[in-house]
């Protein structure tokens, strides 16, 4: 990175400072750790993401910008053990590269490796892996097909090593995660017949045997997360909803008034706001664009694709823009094209909204 | 419909583009310049594959047609659905629909202009498919096959006058 380039973006990581202090969005945050990365540095780019992570947990575009800092911060690593492995294969090097690409989030890769590690060396870690990266998936996509494919590869793993608790420890996160207790509950007893005494499994045992009553089998707990996209142990939305001093309806109307837009819509769980519609057509309005939602969502995890982020519809009705976000979503129907003013408005809706906006339904 | 396909799968970023036609059978050109793209093996592993890739987009997109359908809205020609690691790209053509999948980051306006281009090129070869279907249909066939091309084109050329009037029959 030259002097020159290092002082002209100085300017604009100031700018982007600035407007961040003045206005805490995901956007913000996400626009100075842009600035972070142009000049390289990944590490002050990922502390911005993960600061504002921390308040606005969830956010898609803030969550791919620190995975994207991640991978290029352990770049010249990945890059030195790829060089390594390729001139001489061996346990260790797989190992540290797997851990590096499963913390970078690259699971797809880290799996791939860790099978052509198995295929190589027979080693029966490559099988655990395998499994952790497969769970990682499930975790981030919740599709019942990556946990299916996870347990197998935690059976095989736990013929390879029938002493290990680690396999075990990675079967009971997933069954406790999915909320099948009943099942989490005979995985601790493995557990304590492998360290028995523990107090903190012990403890475990008794809360898992509280809950496991009424608790669904695991089969069922997974298809009701691949329905429902959520685990048992996510926040619930009004927490996840960051405070803001600005409310949604200004928002909302300012996003309305804008030239060819017919309508606009925010929605929070049953409750909406909409304008540019009344009535009956505002329901049914409200009502179209939820089940878009969720039918989106589910196509999007089903397709590998990960958390749905946007989705567009065009037809001879114009455009309908939606910004699907954790602590709701909002909506935007032109008449001609969607342009980057309606995305933006869009995103800043769904990034910054205050919890207690949502009182007024339509 | 290879040949409407491959340009598509040449563009950055395009990880595979599928063109389902009205039979439900897949058309599919993996792309060369992603990032993401793998063999057919890992994207087996993914559950990537073309069919149920056909199927699953499918279903979303007829469920968003019946989802709008309250709203006195046709079905949507065009849908894209951005996600966290990647974008799928709906364009409807005539009797078939043509999806592409991109890499994290790809931008779905970069591939409005080819898939447009690619569903004209289509309904192009659809058209001339049709106008030799009909050109062929236009000569009526014989109630049996001739020597000339063993298709059923007729005994006596349909132009030619007859030679002799019924009277003339032998017998």
């Amino acid at each position: 990175m030259s002097l020159v380039r290092r002082l002209l973006s100085g300017g604009r990581i100031r700018e982007a400072r600035a407007l961040l202090a003045h206005e805490p969005s995901a956007a913000n945050y996400a626009a100075l750790a842009h600035e972070h990365v142009r000049l390289s540095e990944m590490a002050e780019a990922l502390r911005v993401c993960e600061e504002g992570l921390a308040s606005f947990p969830g956010n898609a575009e803030l969550e791919r910008l620190a995975d994207r800092a991640r991978e290029l911060a352990l770049g010249d690593r990945t890059r030195e053990l790829a060089r390594q492995l390729r001139e001489s294969p061996r346990p260790a090097l797989y190992r540290e590269l797997c851990a590096i690409l499963l913390q970078s989030r690259r699971t797809t890769r880290a799996e791939e490796l860790a099978q052509e590690w198995f295929e190589k060396t027979g080693d029966g870690q490559a099988q655990l892996v395998r499994a952790e990266a497969r769970l990682q998936r499930f975790f981030a996509d919740r599709r019942r097909e990556d946990a299916r494919l996870a347990l197998e590869l935690l059976d095989a793993a736990e013929q390879l090593f029938p002493n290990d608790e680690r396999p075990l420890r990675l079967r009971l996160s997933l069954a406790s995660r999915a909320g099948a207790w009943r099942e989490a509950q005979r995985v601790v007893a493995r557990l304590l017949e492998l360290e028995p005494g523990d107090p903190v499994l012990e403890a475990r045992f008794r809360t898992l045997a509280t809950l496991a009553e009424t608790a669904p089998p695991l089969d069922q707990a997974l298809r009701e997360v691949e329905r429902t996209g959520r685990l048992v142990d996510d926040e619930p939305d009004r927490a996840l909803a960051p405070p803001s001093p600005s409310s949604i309806r200004p928002r909302l109307k300012a996003l309305a008034a804008q030239g060819g837009v017919q309508g606009a819509i925010y929605e929070r769980g049953s409750t909406a706001l909409v304008q540019g519609a009344k009535g009956a057509t505002a329901e049914r309005s409200a009502r179209s664009i939820r089940e878009v939602v969720q039918k989106s969502r589910t196509a999007a995890r089903r397709l590998g694709l990960g958390a749905a982020s946007e989705v567009l519809l065009e037809g001879d009705f114009g455009s309908l823009l939606i910004a699907p976000a954790e602590a709701g979503s909002a909506a935007v129907w032109c008449t001609g094209e969607i342009g980057e003013r309606h995305r933006r408005a869009l995103r800043e809706l769904v990034g910054g909204v205050a919890a207690d906006d949502l009182e007024e339904g339509a | 419909m290879i040949e409407v396909l491959e340009p598509l799968g040449c563009i950055a970023g395009v990880r595979i583009a599928v063109l389902v036609s009205p039979d439900g059978v897949p058309v599919v050109v993996r792309g060369q310049r992603s990032e993401e793209a793998r063999g057919e093996a890992q994207a087996a592993l993914q559950g990537e594959n073309a069919e149920s890739l056909a199927a699953l987009a499918s279903g979303w997109l007829t469920a968003l047609s019946r989802a709008v359908a309250p709203l006195s809205w046709n079905p949507p020609q065009r849908v894209v659905l951005r996600a966290a690691r990647g974008t799928l790209v709906m364009l409807h053509a005539p009797g078939a629909v043509l999806l592409v999948v991109l890499d994290r980051g790809a931008s779905p306006e970069d591939l409005r202009l080819p898939m447009e281009g690619a569903v004209a090129r289509m309904q192009r070869i659809l058209r001339a498919a049709r106008g030799a279907a009909a050109a062929r249909s236009e000569r009526p066939g014989a109630p049996l096959p001739s020597a000339a091309d063993g298709k059923g084109l007729p005994l006596v050329p349909a132009d030619s006058s007859p030679k002799h009037s019924p009277r003339e029959f032998p017998g």
